[in-house]
């Protein structure tokens, strides 16, 4: 048994002992759920890529959390402002014991700490990928859900409003939606501060900076509008094929109404390909919010956001601007890798071919 | 008919005519059926594959999903309440309220009517806090109450367990409580033990049976078992190519059948008192239902068809006795 596993399963037991001491009995009637979860643990642990994933998401995401507060260096202060003298040595490389107090890791051509901006920068990407995803997947979900459910003339209009949408390429007209939410959005940001404030909260920002939470909204909007089509796809396909399941049938027989039936029976027997789904979408959402601030549709300098980091290295790239592209893209690859390697590995667990041959290997036990 | 029933009546289908509009052309899956049920009595409902029985028996309280349609007619049914209500124009919150709570339905396959997602006891504590104002608490005590009364072994255990974790018979037994949970006036069984083994069959038949007593329910089985229905049943259905065909209490159907479906349909059963060389069966093959044309859907098999049964619908017989009987042969003149 590897460390890892035991670490989860000691989770588990200990939570189950606290539930079993708050209300006696829990452990018993919950036994076949904790073996689940345990082997769901096990299948999971056993696989170094789910471990490699989940290590590099648990690392994103603490800098993405915590990376705003760890930064060394304000990131609306702009060095060179400050001191003329740089001006010329700008972007300064990394430079090791001879930097004339400028950072061992690089500048950018502002003379800020890079190392500085990426850590901050981690908090843009994941609040983005993690509220694109989410909130797209629940629209999804929902239309999904209904027009599979409901069929008819319901299914026909929902599913050509989903095509029509999917037509477009979805970076493109991400672009388009970018472009024109964002004059609104800007309108709307000036006249509530409070709503500025939320905003720049989320994303770690100065409030000050409404113009530029605008265009970062809009981004975001954007991607959102674009992103739900493939989900309410996924979703109608698999309720189709669940709601022919005999359990759906009879908790129609024994008078549940629509909404219980599908939330409580379809949408849990559907979750498991959905969550694979939204694993390996956090990653993409990552890459295409950084593809539309690299395209300078997003959020104007100073804001440290990666795609944009990268985009304004690319008029001294390669010779003056090297470590810049470097940095920010290594950034952006280990959180989607992360993603993809922890979706890999959630596939397996959730695929009953894979599970059960692991299951046979393993002797899980649910300790009192 | 009017809208009253004589006071022990529970159910009263009249006329009911169910078609499936498909690509392929009009599936005639039910035409003009009816059937009556009293107060803790069993009906069986007989015939062969495709005959129409589930789909008749889904239509009672408006199972019927697109592309199948409900034609015409009316299923009566007087509420625990004492007023009869026309189940079909019933609006779907009024029908829901009534499905699962006082018309239960058993379904074929036991394996995939329950939910893989939840415990037994969770099937049945959701039917119960679905149609009664009930903590679920108390749910929870109902739902180990019935387990017990549907005999499952150690229902203490049992109540926590996964579908995947109990057999066949033990799911069978489990949605049987779920369907009574709210004691239903009539509980309707389609084909309950078609997918068991045979000990557990009668182990089932017999448990529906008590319970019909103990709950004083109706008890409205679907069977194409001839066995089961002697076992089980006061009065039969016989249906054909989605119609009634003969009706009667067990013994007359038994002992004198009038239609030749039913004649054949007794001799296939095969006697194991009988030493027989070749098991009977009835020459043909059940009728495609789609795009029927007027006449007894049994004339292309019948070993007794005259011209009229190829060109009308045979008419209602009435024996006496509650025996009827829809044929051309049994018109006189």
């Amino acid at each position: 048994m590897n460390p890892f596993y035991r670490l989860g399963s000691w989770i588990v037991d200990r939570y189950a002992g606290l539930r079993e001491r708050i209300s006696p009995g829990w452990l018993e009637k919950n036994r076949s759920k904790l073996v689940e979860t345990k082997l769901s643990l096990y299948v999971f642990t056993s696989s170094l890529i789910g471990l490699t994933g989940l290590v590099l998401v648990l690392v994103t995401l603490f800098l993405a959390l915590f990376g705003p507060l760890i930064a060394w260096e304000p990131y609306d202060v702009y060095p060179i402002l400050q001191r003329p003298e740089l001006a010329g040595k700008l972007p300064h490389p990394p430079c090791y014991g001879s930097c004339g107090g400028l950072p061992a890791f690089g500048t950018d051509h502002y003379g800020r700490d890079v190392l500085s901006l990426v850590t901050r920068g981690f908090r843009i990407s994941l609040v983005m990928s993690l509220i694109i995803v989410l909130t797209s997947s629940v629209i999804g979900i929902l239309i999904g859900l209904i027009s599979g459910y409901f069929g008819g003339v319901v299914d026909e209009v929902l599913m050509r409003f989903t095509d029509m949408m999917l037509a477009f390429p979805g970076l493109v007209l991400a672009i388009a939606f970018s472009l024109t939410l964002r004059l609104s959005l800007r309108d709307y940001l000036m006249a509530n501060p409070a709503a500025t404030g939320v905003v720049a909260s989320l994303f770690a920002l100065n409030p000050k900076d409404a113009p530029n939470l605008a265009n970062l909204l809009s981004v975001f909007l954007a991607l959102i509008l674009v992103w739900w089509p493939p989900y309410a796809r996924v979703v109608r396909g698999s309720v189709l094929s669940a709601k022919e399941q005999g359990f759906v049938e009879a908790a129609k027989a024994l008078g549940l109404s629509s909404w219980k039936i599908l939330l409580r029976h379809i949408l849990p027997n559907i979750l498991s390909p959905l969550l694979v789904m939204v694993t390996f979408d956090f990653a993409t959402a990552t890459l295409s919010s950084a593809a539309l601030s690299f395209l300078g549709l997003g959020p104007q300098p100073p804001v440290p956001d990666l795609g944009l980091i990268i985009s304004q290295a690319g008029q001294f790239f390669p010779e003056r601007s090297w470590w810049i592209v470097v940095e920010a893209g290594t950034a952006l690859l280990l959180i989607s890798l992360g993603w993809n390697l922890v979706g890999d590995a959630l596939r397996d667990v959730f695929d009953p071919r894979t599970r059960r041959s692991i299951e046979l290997r393993a002797k899980i036990e649910v300790r009192k | 008919m009017s809208d009253s029933m004589p006071g022990n009546q529970v159910l009263a289908v009249r006329d009911l005519t169910v078609r499936f509009y498909t690509y392929a052309g009009v599936v005639h899956a039910v035409s003009e059926a009816y059937l009556d049920v009293f107060e803790g009595e069993s009906i069986a409902l007989v015939g062969e594959t495709g005959c129409g029985k589930t789909v008749f028996t889904k239509a009672i309280t408006g199972l019927i999903d697109p592309p199948g349609r409900i034609e015409s007619g009316r299923v009566l049914f007087r509420r625990r309440s004492g007023a009869v209500v026309d189940l079909i124009r019933l609006p779907p919150e009024e029908i829901r309220e009534i499905r699962g709570n006082e018309i239960s339905y058993i379904f074929q396959d036991p394996s995939s009517a329950l939910d893989p997602l939840y415990t037994a006891g969770d099937h049945i504590v959701e039917t119960i806090t679905e149609h009664r104002a009930v903590s679920s608490r108390d749910a929870s005590a109902e739902a180990l109450q019935l387990l017990r009364d549907v005999l499952i072994p150690n229902p203490e255990v049992r109540i926590k367990n996964y579908p995947h974790e109990l057999s066949g018979g033990m799911r069978q037994r489990v949605v049987i409580a779920t369907a009574i949970a709210n004691k239903p006036r009539l509980l309707i069984a389609d084909e309950p033990t078609t997918n068991l083994d045979v000990t557990v069959q009668a182990q089932i038949l017999d448990l529906l049976r008590e319970l019909k007593e103990k709950y004083r329910m109706s008890l409205l089985l679907i069977t194409h078992n001839l066995g089961v229905v002697a076992e089980t049943a006061e009065r039969v259905y016989v249906m054909y190519g989605g119609r009634i065909a003969e009706t009667a209490d067990i013994y007359t159907i038994f002992e004198s059948p009038m239609h030749p479906y039913t004649q054949l349909l007794l001799r296939a059963v095969p006697n194991p008192l009988k030493r027989i060389e070749k098991l009977e069966s009835i020459p043909g093959t059940v009728p495609n239902l789609i795009d029927m044309k007027p006449g007894c859907p049994f004339a292309p098999r019948c070993p007794l068809v005259r011209d009229i049964c190829r060109s009308q619908n045979p008419p209602r017989v009435d024996l006496g006795n509650n025996h009827l009987v829809h044929c051309w042969l049994l018109v006189k003149g």
